[in-house]
């Protein structure tokens, strides 16, 4: 069935990207024919097959009644698994941001009757000498705090090796045998200790399960930029991932963190070579959950994706420079994968993740060269022939506007459809009700389908020099995510951007100047290019997040029934923000949500 | 979470009880690329000479 459904999904991006082939060449061609036509015709092919592999996952995930990895055991039943290891790796980030997650995963899972089963290991590689000092001191409140009997460790390493990767390697190195599971975090992770103690009972129903991935949902978001994520990560995202999840069969993702894996199965799989040669493309390997769920896979441990799994939270960047930031390591390391696609042993469906995560950094290069072929055009046509037959009458070239639109409402119905499938889907079936209602829904999707259109030449444009960057070898390192930033002043968003302003510049006058039909076009592009800085400042700013919140704007469900383990995140933040090292009032997690809501109001 | 570039530190004292207990495994390091070939042989040009005698008799 698996193998049916990619077998669909090819044939689907397939066939699409023909007939939008098919359609490109009677546009392109209908002034005759010049070889700049054949590179348009050819990456309109290319990015339309993307697209629609995109628009098939999100299809099969909405037609698909349930996730297809159903847990062999849901019974309630206690975990057999001595000791589980909840792995939080951090670098450089607030102690009482991370902790105060750690504090509340703790209660959560003591309330669930598993407390004593877990430890948290703290895994620092944090460079800043007082940052770390603070690491250690709140690491002792922590302790304190934390619920009885639960064990709460702490190292840090001499050298960052390897970063992350090499974190959790030199850990498992010197300490993995004491646990069966470990669960992988990022600094940002937040889990429901219920969502843990399932994930422990599913590794332990299905003995051959390596590492079972959840789908975390971004929570915290403050501006509009970030609202919007949130929103498409909590509405549309379980839809993709579920289709995901259809197409997967043994060969699931593994994106990093919010995630439970095997040890003895990660131990002797996942062990990462540095490669050879210099960054970008040698050294570390950057984008290592990609590999490593592969080399899980081509040992022959089952890699999975279970989207049903709620209670898995993280946060995510609020504003379009961290988001760009971000979007720049991910896309070195994405490219490196350029090096692993023929790597020995691995299966098909692997050494095609590796495609597809290149394929969502080549994209935006793919169309920006399309879209200046598409300006050059004009001047490399060649001189309409009028008399094709001598002593015939003239035949005047057709503009083959009627393809033109059926091309663009294809592409952009793939690019869209999908959204206001998973709307309506969402209101047909009553999932709507805990994102705010129908109509709530479908304002909060047509929002952010214009939102996303308007944003989507300036990613174009960050994710293009991301790629050049790359290309001519310019290592990007991996600086710190900043998630606590504060707002985007125009004049920061102007360094930042002015760059695409210039090119948004350039495609108006160029596409006014050489052929006047073509300003029409290149209008929706250019000028969201043009008010990049306005567009990067605005979006960051706090008010335009209240602003949407206030309007009923991109609600999710954890907003509108904020999950306890939240609230009592909330609470201890608050708590040892407030009130320094004192020691809480006790009591279990049961206590936290009312104790969360006083502290926050 | 990232975890920055490689920085050379001197080693840090931790309170001994925070640190996780010792119990090692092995994690061996895996092969994730092709054995390169020599330089003479790489790819599509070591098939090049091949055809070409091939065409030639």
């Amino acid at each position: 069935m698996v193998q049916f459904r990619r077998f669909v999904s090819f044939l689907f991006a397939f066939t699409f990207a023909a007939i939008a082939a098919r359609l490109a060449a009677d546009v392109f061609l209908s002034d005759g024919f010049d070889p700049l036509d054949v590179v348009r015709v050819l990456l309109l092919a290319a990015t339309s097959a993307w697209i629609a592999w995109g628009a098939s996952l999100a299809l099969q995930g909405v037609l698909a009644p349930m996730p297809v990895a159903k847990p062999a055991a849901t019974a309630p039943a206690p975990l057999e698994a001595d000791r589980i290891g909840v792995l939080v790796p951090v670098y450089n980030e607030d102690p009482v941001h991370v902790l105060s997650r750690v504090h509340a995963m703790a209660w959560s899972l003591h309330a669930e009757g598993e407390g004593t089963r877990f430890e948290f290991v703290v895994l620092s590689d944090t460079r800043d000498e007082a940052i770390a000092a603070e690491e250690r001191r709140w690491m002792q409140q922590l302790r304190r705090d934390g619920p009885p009997a639960m064990n709460f460790f702490y190292r840090r390493r001499e050298k960052n090796t390897g970063k992350k990767a090499g974190n959790v390697a030199e850990f498992l190195r010197a300490s993995g045998g004491r646990y069966e599971f470990l669960v992988i975090l990022d600094a940002d992770s937040l889990m429901d200790g219920a969502t843990l103690v399932e994930m422990a009972r599913r590794m332990e129903a299905d003995p051959r399960l390596g590492l079972l991935q959840t789908l975390p949902k971004i929570i915290h978001a403050r501006s509009w930029f970030g609202r919007a994520i949130q929103f498409s990560a909590s509405f549309y995202s379980p839809f993709f991932a579920r289709g995901l999840a259809l197409l997967q069969g043994r060969t699931g993702p593994f994106w990093g963190h919010n995630a439970i894996v095997r040890t003895r199965a990660f131990a002797e799989s996942c062990g990462l070579p540095v490669l050879s040669g210099k960054p970008p493309f040698g050294g570390h390997i950057l984008s290592h959950d990609y590999v490593e769920a592969a080399m899980l896979a081509r040992n022959g441990w089952t890699v999975r994706v279970d989207p049903d799994l709620e209670g898995s939270f993280e946060e995510g960047p609020d504003n379009v420079i961290d988001f760009a930031k971000r979007d720049r390591r991910w896309c070195q390391g994405n490219l490196q994968h350029a090096r692993l696609i023929g790597a020995p042993g691995l299966g098909p469906w692997s050494r095609f993740v590796f495609v597809q995560g290149i394929m969502a950094y080549a994209a935006s290069p793919l169309w920006l060269v399309f879209l200046v072929a598409s300006l050059l055009a004009p001047v490399v046509a060649p001189e309409p022939n009028y008399f094709p037959v001598p002593r015939m009458p003239a035949i005047f070239p057709t503009p083959e506007t009627a393809q033109a639109v059926a091309l663009l409402v294809g592409i952009f119905g793939l690019l869209i459809g999908p959204k206001l499938i998973i709307a309506s889907h969402a209101a047909w079936t009553g999932t709507a009700r805990s994102f705010g209602g129908p109509f709530a829904v479908m304002r909060s999707t047509l929002a952010e389908i214009l939102w996303s259109s308007v944003l989507a030449p300036v990613t174009l444009m960050f994710q293009s020099r991301s790629v050049a960057q790359v290309l001519l070898g310019r290592d990007g390192g991996w600086p710190a995510t900043n998630r606590d930033a504060g707002e985007i002043g125009m004049r920061e968003a102007w360094a930042a951007s002015w760059w695409i302003v210039l090119t948004g510049l350039v495609m108006l006058a160029a596409s006014s100047v050489l052929e006047t039909g073509l300003l029409f076009w290149f209008l929706p592009v250019a000028m969201p290019m043009v008010c990049a800085p306005a567009i990067i400042a605005w979006s960051s700013s706090r008010a335009s997040g209240v602003s949407a919140a206030r309007k009923g704007l991109f609600l999710t469900e954890a907003e509108r029934a904020v999950p306890r383990v939240v609230l009592a995140c909330e609470a201890s933040r608050i708590r040892w923000q407030g009130g320094g090292m004192s020691a809480p009032s006790g009591g279990t997690i049961a206590d936290q949500p009312a104790s969360a809501r006083n502290a926050v109001a | 979470m990232s975890s920055g570039p490689d920085v050379n530190m001197a080693a840090r004292d931790e309170a001994p009880d925070l640190a996780p207990p010792a119990s090692p495994m092995a994690m061996p390091e895996q092969v994730v690329e092709r054995p390169r070939r020599a330089a003479a042989g790489n790819g599509l040009f070591s098939f090049l000479p091949i055809a070409m005698k091939r065409l030639a008799n």
